[in-house]
């Protein structure tokens, strides 16, 4: 895990540092006024931007190291005090988009499989056909046009309570269960055809218990790993999304940070991704074991 | 009976108290600011938008400095400024603005802001009384014109003083405020300049214009500023809703490389000038939301407007300029050369003002039509490329006058040691009547110089200024006393209102 972090946030402090514009430049030059050259050099020398980037990093690397993230160019607060605001809201919406995506994928998945190729399953896969090429920042604007201006159900800026919750959830939602439903349908198409089920069927055992506790128990092993991983990606924040519902999430915040070049907050964001990735496919990984002991065998065998 | 006329008395007012016990205005703004401390950086604007701070002298509409916290000020000697503070106005803590507390807060943002440092140039402050004395290091004319610039607000610096909470003088006080997202602010009960009409406004940034549009829309906005022009038309012609339109000096402009060998020659720098039909761009590209430009300054400053010529639209007139310099298609391919070399340039631009590509795209076809190559570049960093002179022709947009003088962009543009001058224009002449400007503290003399300044710029074609955009304020007709301001500074004051 050290590794991975060290390398992903060198190449990121080397990215950031061959960026043409830099943190005093974005702070002084507001689009379209600027200030001389010695009030520009003024300000590099303040935050240290004048230094060699080995410098740079190593004196970054030695704050991290005595859990010091540093302060945001922008407002001189402590890098973890910002994350820790925005952090709460991504994991609140990465939670409900995903419990969403599995409620609703999980039995269609089910469903267009033990209905192969009938209306019911033509319908699912047009359906998340169209819900994998829709774009999220249009079906955003077309659910907040429905919703909030055309029904006035749901307000247009919800804000972070409940209500302002539930379009971005099934924004992000849409396109994940489209991919969902399409992974549960084939494991489960994978799983119907095994063996084990033509046995238990010839030993007269019951369809539906076949299907919920047999097939559905192995069918998920690979939808464990794909829920890992887009967790893991919902959990680094979703720009796009949040910036139009202004969910005070870690996309949003980061988005902020990248255009106004707050390198510290940029870099504890990168920090806060790599580690979630790597966390993310560790618990996938053990996951995996818990929901079917024989991964074990086969790796001691192997 | 008796008792039942009481109840339904009663019951009347219960129902009616919610409408005048609580007036809130909900504001949303494009651009979400990391701090209302007016010395951090540029977060003065929203000091001063949101009603917050104010300074000791504020822009009139054609921008000429008149009195704000300060009611007069006078020049002593060409080094020394006194400002008369008014009398009877308090911070929002409580503790009365005196003379002290100007002189601790501008000294306080003198420290930070390293920007107001060198513009401001005060070596020495002074409380004498209820006057401030400001000693500069050297003759400052356009003083008065920077204790405009949101960064001189006062604030109390005794009170909580940071990026998230200040005490400053204005109608409305902090309740709560998240960088980079929305703030609350509430009625000052003892504003020293009227009684504010709101108890509350909200104001949140929203960054997607097509969200925004729909929250107007939906009436969970009352007023919004930076709403796209193209949705300008779902509001224009809807009389639940106004807008507050008004020009500003955020000007679309072309930079020509003098050190380029085409665009050295300025006969072809005045056959493109005459190229650009920029009636047409106003009205069409920019979808009424400009209007065409002479000079960099708009019309409701003293020196802008057309107090100045520019080359008028004439493609005849360039063909034929191009045909008198030799520029002439030898090979019949519609472009023309000159000792065998292709009349072929190169336009720079950038897409953060997402009307300068358009704008480049339209003027390319235009050139096309005189028989010029142009190659349109939208590039990711162009001060990068302005800086080292990689072009031969750069579109870009200024703000040209943020503090109401014209001499630092006229300088910047045109000294020859000028800190944007990336197309290498210089004149001796232009240089001298700068020098002297700089130090020159009579208003009409500094009209009449930055005019001529202009002239000179104009008549050696060394720039072509396109058009000036427009600024809007979109809101419900129900609400008063929000009126765009050709600064942008002033948004929520004293007189902003909204009726049920």
């Amino acid at each position: 895990m050290i590794p991975i972090l060290f390398g992903v946030t060198l190449i990121n402090f080397g990215l950031m540092y061959i960026s043409p514009g830099d943190a005093a430049e974005r702070t002084l030059i507001a689009d379209g006024a600027r200030v001389s050259a010695e009030v520009l050099e003024a300000r590099r020398a303040e935050l240290g931007l004048n230094r060699p980037f080995a410098v740079q990093y190593f004196h970054w690397l030695k704050n991290l190291a005595r859990g010091d993230l540093g302060e945001s160019y922008a407002t001189g607060r402590p890098v973890w005090a910002v994350l820790s605001e925005s952090l709460p809201n991504t994991v609140l919406l990465a939670g409900s988009a995903m419990l969403l995506t599995i409620l609703i994928s999980i039995p269609l998945g089910l469903l267009a499989a033990v209905r192969q190729n009938t209306a019911v399953d033509n319908i699912l896969r047009a359906g998340s056909f169209m819900g994998l090429s829709m774009p999220s920042f249009v079906l955003a604007l077309v659910l907040i046009y429905v919703f909030g201006l055309k029904l006035k159900l749901l307000p247009v800026v919800g804000g972070t309570g409940l209500k302002g919750l539930i379009l971005p959830s099934v924004t992000l939602a849409a396109a994940l269960t489209s991919g969902f439903v399409r992974q549960v349908r084939a494991a489960v198409l994978e799983e119907l055809g095994r063996g084990y089920v033509l046995g238990a069927r010839a030993r007269g055992v019951k369809e539906r218990y076949i299907l919920y506790f047999n097939v559905l128990k192995n069918a998920l092993l690979p939808i464990v790993t794909l829920i890992g991983i887009s967790f893991g990606r919902l959990l680094g924040g979703t720009a796009v999304v949040e910036i139009i519902f202004m969910w005070p999430g870690l996309g949003r915040m980061a988005v902020e940070a990248i255009s106004q070049r707050d390198y510290p907050v940029v870099q504890g964001y990168v920090m806060w991704m790599a580690a979630i990735f790597v966390a993310v496919n560790l618990v996938a990984d053990i996951s995996y074991r818990l929901l079917n002991p024989r991964v074990r065998y086969a790796d001691e065998a192997a | 009976m008796k008792k039942f006329a009481f109840l339904t008395l009663v019951l009347i007012l219960m129902m009616s108290l919610p409408a005048w016990a609580d007036k809130e205005l909900k504001f949303a703004s494009t651009v979400p600011t990391p701090s209302i401390d007016p010395a951090n950086n540029y977060a003065g604007w929203f000091t001063v938008r949101y009603g917050l701070g104010e300074t000791l002298l504020k822009f009139d509409e054609a921008m000429r400095p008149v009195p704000w916290l300060a009611k007069a000020w006078s020049l002593i000697d060409e080094n020394t400024w006194k400002f008369e503070l008014n009398d009877g106005v308090t911070f929002h803590s409580g503790r009365p603005m005196t003379a002290g507390a100007v002189k601790e807060s501008l000294e306080r943002l003198m420290k930070i802001n390293k920007r107001a440092a060198q513009e401001l140039a005060i070596v020495e402050i002074t409380a004498q009384g209820q006057a401030v004395i400001f000693r500069t290091a050297q003759p400052n004319p356009t003083l008065p014109n920077y204790l405009c610039e949101p960064y001189s607000s006062i604030i109390d610096v005794e009170a909580a003083a940071d990026d998230e909470n200040i005490s400053g003088t204005g109608p409305y006080k902090i309740q709560s405020f998240k960088s980079n997202d929305a703030a609350m602010v509430i009625k000052n009960e003892t504003y020293w300049n009227g009684q504010p009409k709101l108890d509350r406004v909200t104001i949140r940034p929203i960054r997607d214009g097509g969200a925004m549009t729909m929250a107007l829309k939906a009436g969970e906005v009352d007023a919004a500023e930076g709403l796209p022009y193209v949705n300008h038309n779902v509001f224009a012609n809807d009389p639940a809703y106004k807008i507050s339109s008004v020009p500003t000096s955020r000007v679309f402009m072309i930079y020509y490389n003098t050190a380029k060998p085409f665009t050295a020659d300025q006969a072809v720098r005045q056959a493109i000038g005459m190229s650009i039909d920029k009636e047409a761009y106003s009205r069409i590209l920019l979808n009424g939301a400009g209007a065409p430009a002479a000079g960099p300054f708009p019309a409701f400053l003293p020196y802008g407007g057309d107090k100045v010529q520019a080359r008028s639209f004439d493609p005849e007139g360039a063909a034929g300029l191009l045909e008198a310099a030799g520029y002439i298609d030898g090979n019949g391919d519609g472009l023309r050369e000159k000792d065998g070399r292709k009349l072929s340039l190169k336009l720079c631009t950038y897409a953060k003002r997402v009307e300068l590509p358009v704008i480049s795209e339209a003027l390319q076809g235009q050139l096309r039509d005189l028989g010029v190559e142009l190659a349109v570049e939208v590039v990711e960093s162009i001060d990068d490329v302005l800086a080292a002179g990689d072009f031969d022709l750069a579109a870009y947009s200024y703000i040209t006058t943020p503090t109401g003088d014209p001499w630092s962009f006229l300088n910047m543009i045109s000294a020859t040691d000028g800190l944007a001058n990336f197309g290498r224009f210089s004149e001796a002449k232009v240089d001298a009547l700068l020098k002297e400007m700089r130090s020159e503290f009579a208003p009409e003399k500094r009209v009449e110089t930055a005019l001529a300044v202009q002239r000179e710029i104009l008549a050696r074609d060394g720039y072509s200024f396109v058009a000036h955009l427009n600024m809007a304020l979109v809101m419900k007709s129900t609400v008063s006393g929000l009126v765009a301001h050709p600064s942008d500074y002033y948004h929520i004051n004293v007189e902003t209102d909204i009726s049920e």
